[in-house]
């Protein structure tokens, strides 16, 4: 089980334990999490599961592809350096400790 | 008598329960290959309470896939069969026999989506007119070589039909050999040579005495149950005189098979499905040891009473099974007519839904039923801590197995076992198909 900390839009913190080999995406939307969409369901195709990353815990974050890069640029909220699209990051439990932002919008 | 909790933990089978795990790791059986031999071979299938679609795609492949769409979830089991796989009538996504995503034609022209989808998809295999399915982890077994499965197409025939109730009381009435000479009596004996594709309608092996005789007069059996590859071997010994002993026997081949005689010829394989906790099919595949089945006799035999498509009984709780208390009183011992198969699906419906064990009292006569559940115990002890459960055969062990013994006779030298043995070798040694005799 992976702890990942969210940053909601009002500030406050929620932490959720996600099991190995669920996305961050997926785990979010279950726990109803506002601020996170993934309408595709993590096919790649909404970019409705925008994240900022605020802080890596030990592990790595795996590196950004083509596709998810393409579809970066078109988040509904401002592109930065530190955004990534949430259903691309599998929950390991090197990724533990891992602080996310949720953006201001997604669509 | 068992515990409430050890009640849930035998009879609650979703994805996840112990049991429900266990049952996982086999082979189930899911449809007769009669189902899909229609004009739009397409099925819904619920099994362990979960809701798949079984076809037939153009090129003959079957494919299992999970049922609700995975774009909005609509039924696939009302899809089109059509383009190479089975098209949503919602949208028109269309997914093939592996659940591989093949157009999404609503898209934007360049879209990538159909690449990300993947519909659940299960390994599905045919075996003598019933299509088996796997839906555990990891790799299926393998089918072991028993008579029922090495048998030609011309000697086996597949039915099925829908009991009302869990999976394990209705399996229970298959290692249950005392019921047979209450539940299943006749006050006459019907004429044994018009009795084709029956069960309890003939003679016994080595002896002129109609089974159903044997069963009515001598209802005291001796019942002993021994382990043994498969799962387990039931011998139930009715003393007729000094010199003659009725010997039946049985097994159950673990998990949710029990292979018994229907006649001197043939045997019955039946093994009790759970579609979720409160209902279950039975799958009977029928074996000859002799002649080629006359299939379609016993199709329309069975139809007449469990129609298609869905094979419930035309007797059921709704009607009261078609109880006849003046038929009780002249003719039979139930009162539902003279279908062996109603008797035993009375006797576990009316158990209700998921029959209450802690009010129950076993007896002497039940110890094939303690058996099995302690060997249940075990095999869902052993897949909770990751190992690989009883039956769960890999080719090598699969080729192994062979029978069962399923006889029923008269022996008249006093040593049944090799009675029944040497009686089970000389009818294999003359089947057409080369029946091998079980180690
Ligand atoms: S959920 Fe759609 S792109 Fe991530
Ligand atoms: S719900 Fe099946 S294609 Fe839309
Ligand atoms: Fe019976």
């Amino acid at each position: 089980m992976t702890d990942v900390t969210f940053i909601l839009r009002d500030g406050s913190r929620r932490t959720l334990d996600i099991p190995e080999g669920s996305s961050v995406m997926q785990a979010a939307v279950m726990e109803n999490l506002k601020g996170i969409d993934g309408e595709c369901g993590g096919c790649l195709s909404c970019a409705t599961c925008h994240v900022y990353i605020e802080a890596i815990g030990a592990g790595e974050l795996p590196p950004i592809d083509e596709e998810e890069n393409a579809l970066l640029d078109g988040v509904a909220a401002e592109r930065r350096p530190e955004s990534r699209l949430s259903c691309q990051i599998l929950a390991t439990p090197g990724l533990s400790g891992l602080v996310l932002r949720v953006p201001e919008r997604q669509m | 008598m068992i515990s409430q909790e050890q009640n849930d933990t035998y009879t609650r089978v979703g994805r996840g329960t112990p049991c429900g795990e266990l049952l996982r790791r086999y082979w189930q059986p899911v449809a007769l290959v009669d189902e899909l031999d229609g004009p739009r071979p397409v099925r819904p299938v619920r099994l362990l309470g979960e809701n798949f679609v079984l076809f037939r795609d153009e090129q003959g492949r079957f494919g299992m896939l999970d049922r609700d769409c995975p774009h909005r979830g609509a039924d696939l089991a009302y899809g089109r069969l059509e383009a190479g796989g089975l098209r949503c009538p919602f949208h028109g996504w269309l997914f093939d026999a592996t659940g591989k995503c093949l157009e999404t034609p609503a898209e934007p022209v360049g879209s990538k989506l159909c690449d990300r989808i993947r519909q659940g998809s299960y390994p599905v295999a045919v075996r003598s007119g019933i299509v088996f399915a796997y839906i555990g982890k990891g790799t299926p077994p393998a089918f072991p070589d028993l008579d029922c499965f090495v048998a030609p197409e011309t000697h086996t025939f597949a039915f099925k039909g829908l009991w009302e109730c869990n999976w394990l009381q209705s399996l229970e009435v298959g290692m249950d050999p005392a019921h047979a000479s209450f539940l299943h009596r006749f006050f006459e004996d019907e004429d044994p040579e018009a009795s084709y594709g029956k069960q309890f309608r003939s003679t016994s092996i080595d002896s002129d005495l109609p089974i159903t005789k044997v069963l009515r007069e001598y209802d005291r059996p001796q019942i002993s149950v021994a382990s043994v590859p498969h799962g387990l071997r039931l011998t139930s010994l009715r003393p007729i005189d000094e010199t003659q002993t009725h010997v039946r026997v049985t097994n159950i081949v673990f998990p949710q098979a029990f292979v018994i005689p229907m006649s001197p010829t043939v045997t019955i394989t039946q093994w009790h499905v759970p579609v979720d906790d409160h209902n279950n099919y039975w799958f009977t595949l029928f074996t000859s040891f002799t002649d080629p089945l006359d299939k379609k006799t016993m199709r329309e035999q069975r139809l007449a009473t469990y129609p298609a498509p869905d094979y419930k009984p035309l007797r059921n709780r709704s009607n009261n099974w078609g109880y006849n208390p003046a038929e009780q009183q002249a003719q039979t011992y139930l009162g539902m007519g003279f279908d062996i198969n109603v008797h035993d699906q009375w006797a576990c419906e009316s158990q209700g839904p998921i029959q209450d064990r802690t009010r129950e009292h076993l007896g002497q006569s039940d110890k094939a039923i303690t058996a099995y559940r302690r060997l249940l115990s075990a095999e869902i002890e052993k897949v909770a801590a990751g190992e690989t459960p009883l039956m769960h055969l890999d080719a090598a062990q699969a080729a192994t197995l062979r029978g069962p013994v399923s006889f029923d006779g008269v022996d008249r030298a006093g040593d049944v076992e090799r009675y029944w043995r040497d009686g089970d070798a000389r009818r294999r040694a003359a089947a057409p198909w080369g029946a091998e005799v079980e180690a």
